[in-house]
């Protein structure tokens, strides 16, 4: 079983944590078209790579960023959310 | 037959085990395999191969042999090569017609030539004919019988850890764990064996420095399974299994010595020269009187040397290839009486000769033309080369590639924390140079010591031929023991255009047979490199997918751990006679019964009841949420649909859920507690879920400066009036005021 590190709880088994999606930007509700919004709504990119996701801690609830590379299957970073994406 | 005692050896003389195979009586030793049991009693014959049903013996005596594979009791499928023997066995083999000796559908080896390769999808190709190969491929093929009515075996799982897991306890493998233990790791030694030792046989100091090792943790009867990811490990002992986390992983998996491939090659008394050795060293059974041995490599002169100290007659040495180096010759030289022991050199063995009755090998025809007759014997031994025992490899992501200087694939790239050394490393002679460098790099990998540098010299010669296989106008000359095939069928398959590895293993089921094709995928690989002018390393291998070995259902069922949640009333409601349904983990009455009415009438009593006048129901069950903050009206507005910021103080009201997409997802009511502290429930299955994601929006902050949001004590109980007797009211029963008004 995979291991993620969750930056409270340290390194945990990968059953603990739930997978939030992926981080992306959220367009101004109140200007964005409606184009806009079904866009950030109903479409992701499946292209493999290095993406940042949510995950949490599901026993402590501890939400936190996830840098992930979903080709090699490799967690590479994670660290609490501080606002900046 | 026994030979006298062997140093080493794995039975306990004197103590006699009684067991029954196919209705006659014999006696085996303790220590004994099923099959070295039988062989030492001069059986030759264990089993019936899978689609020819012709007689098969003794091939690696590995845990490889499945034609050997035998009925015990209510255990099906049981591996005679590997299985300890226990008195009172009463053993049967599988897949046979009336009886083993005697087998009615042996006669299907003369229609092989109806039996194409890809047969399956042949003749599943029409409809028509289909509902009767169904009825008779449900009667001829499969292997042993389950019984319904075994008990249920429940074996225990528990959980491991180790800076460094070795995985196999040979030469490589022990130096691996010496070299780490003494970095100062913690290291788990694991070895399918009953013993340590590998191919040593025990003849090697490694074993007692091994034992005095405190750091060493050694599981011998243990094999690992698997790879997954991050180094677990599934560790599979007889009656229990561990799930090893490690650090670090060293696969020291050994090689499979790999089978020649020429006409009869499967007749009970031909084997593997290391099958030879495992029966003379580990049970002192005697593998023949009299031996052929066909070879490829020094291992087979090794093999010469420890055949003949145990009193065995070596016919002849029949090399296929055609310079062999001096120091291996001279082996031969003084080894029997009236002269050396004949070589034929650049020569193979065309064809083994059966016995009368088909049931054993009685002598070989050989290529070279000097030798127009047969050479007697009543054992061929084969030892021509070997195959990476890389399961573990592929399965954690190593990248393999083939070497001609050794004729095998090696690990090109590991993966990070995953080492290799020994044979599947490509390393023959200098293994335990080999092991230490590993187990040193394993352990600095951890943070003990520093790797450190060892020498590994490169193999003078290559231990594997590129070409064991000679082919056989009447063919017969099988590659694939587990699932019959013979050269011509691969042939034939690539010919049909499955001229890809993955293609021609699902069409021709190379591979496929219960030994995963740990002695056929090799052959397999070769002959297809050759039929498309392809070298093997561009033809590539197919992935070896966990378990390493069969592992017993017991195993892997597990118990299942199902929590049950109660409400704080469950008590009032037992007292009432509820009769309870299950609502995801909580436990609700369904209807409270009463004596002398039914289910249906009991719940329509009640909906009247509630109707006309007033009821209770217990929604202890609901999500129960805080929310605190001078903006906690404003986020509950962006996830209900609601306005909140005018609710007053003590009211509540009706809340729908949408998620970003304007899907409804849950539903509840809102209570505001104070100006910044509202009360509010979520389903009973949403529980978590919108509590978890109302987290993730209070973490991400995008609109609200600070909300606490907080999840109240399941155990709190609510309960809420219904009906038109009773102010529509909600409770909560410690903290809640009394909350008035509509919703």
């Amino acid at each position: 079983m995979k291991i993620m590190t969750c930056p409270i709880n340290g390194p945990r088994v990968i059953s603990e944590f739930a997978y939030g999606g992926e981080i992306r930007p959220m367009p101004d509700p109140a200007m964005a078209t409606d184009d806009q919004w079904a866009d950030y709504v109903f479409n992701r990119t499946g292209a493999p790579g290095v993406k940042k996701e949510w995950w949490c801690h599901t026993p402590s609830n501890t939400w936190f960023v996830a840098e992930r590379d979903t080709e090699r299957d490799i967690i590479q970073r994670t660290y609490l959310y501080a606002g900046d994406v | 037959m026994r030979l006298p005692e062997q140093r080493g050896e794995w039975i306990t003389r004197g103590k006699t085990l009684r067991f029954r195979f196919e209705g006659r009586d014999y006696e085996g030793l303790e220590g004994d395999t099923i099959a070295s049991a039988l062989w030492a009693n001069g059986v030759k014959v264990l089993g019936r191969s899978f689609k020819y049903h012709r007689p098969r013996g003794i091939l690696s005596a590995a845990n490889h042999d499945v034609n050997a594979m035998m009925q015990s009791g209510s255990m099906p499928n049981v591996r005679a090569d590997a299985t300890l023997l226990v008195a009172g066995m009463e053993l049967t083999a599988v897949n046979t017609f009336s009886s083993l000796d005697n087998d009615a559908a042996s006669i299907l080896g003369r229609f092989a030539r109806f039996l194409p390769v890809g047969f399956y999808y042949k003749a599943f190709h029409g409809k028509r004919l289909f509902p009767l190969w169904e009825k008779l491929f449900r009667v001829t093929t499969g292997l042993g019988k389950v019984d319904v009515n075994a008990p249920r075996k429940r074996t225990p799982k528990r959980y491991g850890f180790c800076d460094v897991l070795v995985v196999g306890g040979g030469p490589s493998g022990m130096s691996a764990a010496l070299a780490a233990a003494e970095q100062g790791a913690d290291v788990v030694l694991v070895d399918e064996n009953a013993r340590l030792g590998g191919s040593t046989h025990g003849r090697t100091d490694l074993l007692a420095r091994v034992q005095a090792q405190p750091r060493i943790r050694v599981l011998t009867n243990t094999f690992a399974a698997g790879y997954y990811a991050d180094h677990w490990v599934p560790l599979v002992e007889p009656d229990r299994i561990t799930k090893m986390r490690a650090r670090a992983v060293i696969v020291a998996t050994g090689a499979y010595e790999q089978p020649a491939v020429f006409r009869n090659n499967d007749l009970p008394g031909v084997m593997l020269a290391s099958a030879a050795q495992r029966l003379i060293h580990r049970w002192a059974a005697k593998p023949a009187q009299r031996v052929v041995m066909l070879a490829a490599n020094a291992d087979a002169y090794r093999a010469v040397e420890e055949l003949c100290n145990a009193g065995i007659e070596v016919a002849a040495v029949i090399d296929l290839r055609t310079t062999i180096p001096e120091a291996e010759k001279s082996a031969l030289a003084t080894r029997r009486e009236g002269g050396p022991i004949p070589l034929h050199a650049g020569s193979s063995i065309i064809e083994a000769m059966p016995a009368a009755d088909g049931k054993a090998v009685v002598g070989v025809r050989t290529e070279s033309d000097k030798l127009a007759g047969e050479i007697a014997c009543d054992g061929v031994l084969m030892s021509v080369g070997w195959a990476p025992a890389a399961s573990l490899l592929y399965q954690a992501g190593t990248k393999m590639r083939y070497d001609d200087a050794v004729h095998q694939f090696v690990p090109a790239q590991l993966p990070p924390g995953v080492f290799a050394c020994g044979r599947v490393n490509g390393v023959y002679t200098a293994r335990a140079a080999d092991g230490e460098r590993a187990g040193s790099a394993a352990a600095a990998n951890c943070g003990f010591g520093v790797a450190k540098a060892v020498s590994v010299p490169a193999e003078v010669a290559s231990p594997t031929h590129p070409w064991p296989i000679t082919g056989h106008p009447a063919g017969k000359n099988f590659l694939d023991f587990d699932e019959d095939l013979q050269l011509k069928d691969l042939e034939n398959a690539i010919q049909e255009g499955f001229d890809n590895i993955e293609l021609m293993k699902r069409f021709s089921t190379v591979g496929t047979g219960p030994s995963q094709g740990k002695h056929s995928n090799m052959n397999a690989l070769r002959v297809l490199a050759r039929c498309t002018g392809a070298t093997p390393g561009e033809v590539g291998t197919t992935t070896a997918r966990p378990f390493f070995h069969p592992v017993p259902m017991s195993h892997l069922g597990g118990r299942g751990f199902e929590p049950e949640r109660r409400t704080p009333m469950h008590t009032r409601h037992e007292a009432a006679a509820a009769v309870w349904m299950a609502a995801g983990v909580w436990q609700r009455p369904e209807y409270y019964a009463v004596a002398g009415q039914s289910r249906v009438e009991s719940i329509r009593v009640e909906a009247l009841a509630v109707r006309q006048a007033v009821g209770i129901i217990d929604v202890g069950t609901l999500g129960k949420l805080e929310i605190r903050g001078p903006q906690a009206a404003e986020f509950l507005e962006r996830v209900y649909i609601s306005k909140y910021a005018g609710l007053k103080v003590g009211m509540t009201r009706y809340a729908v859920m949408c998620d970003e997409s304007g899907v409804v997802i849950d539903d509840g009511v809102v209570a505001r507690l104070a100006n910044d502290h509202f009360y509010f429930t979520t389903t009973t299955s949403g529980a978590a879920l919108i509590y978890r994601e109302l987290s993730r929006w209070n973490t991400c902050g995008k609109w609200i400066a600070a909300s606490s949001i907080g999840r109240c004590p399941g155990g709190d109980g609510s309960g809420r009036t219904e009906g038109p007797g009773g102010t529509r009211r909600a409770h909560r029963r410690r903290s809640f005021p009394a909350l008035s008004g509509g919703a």
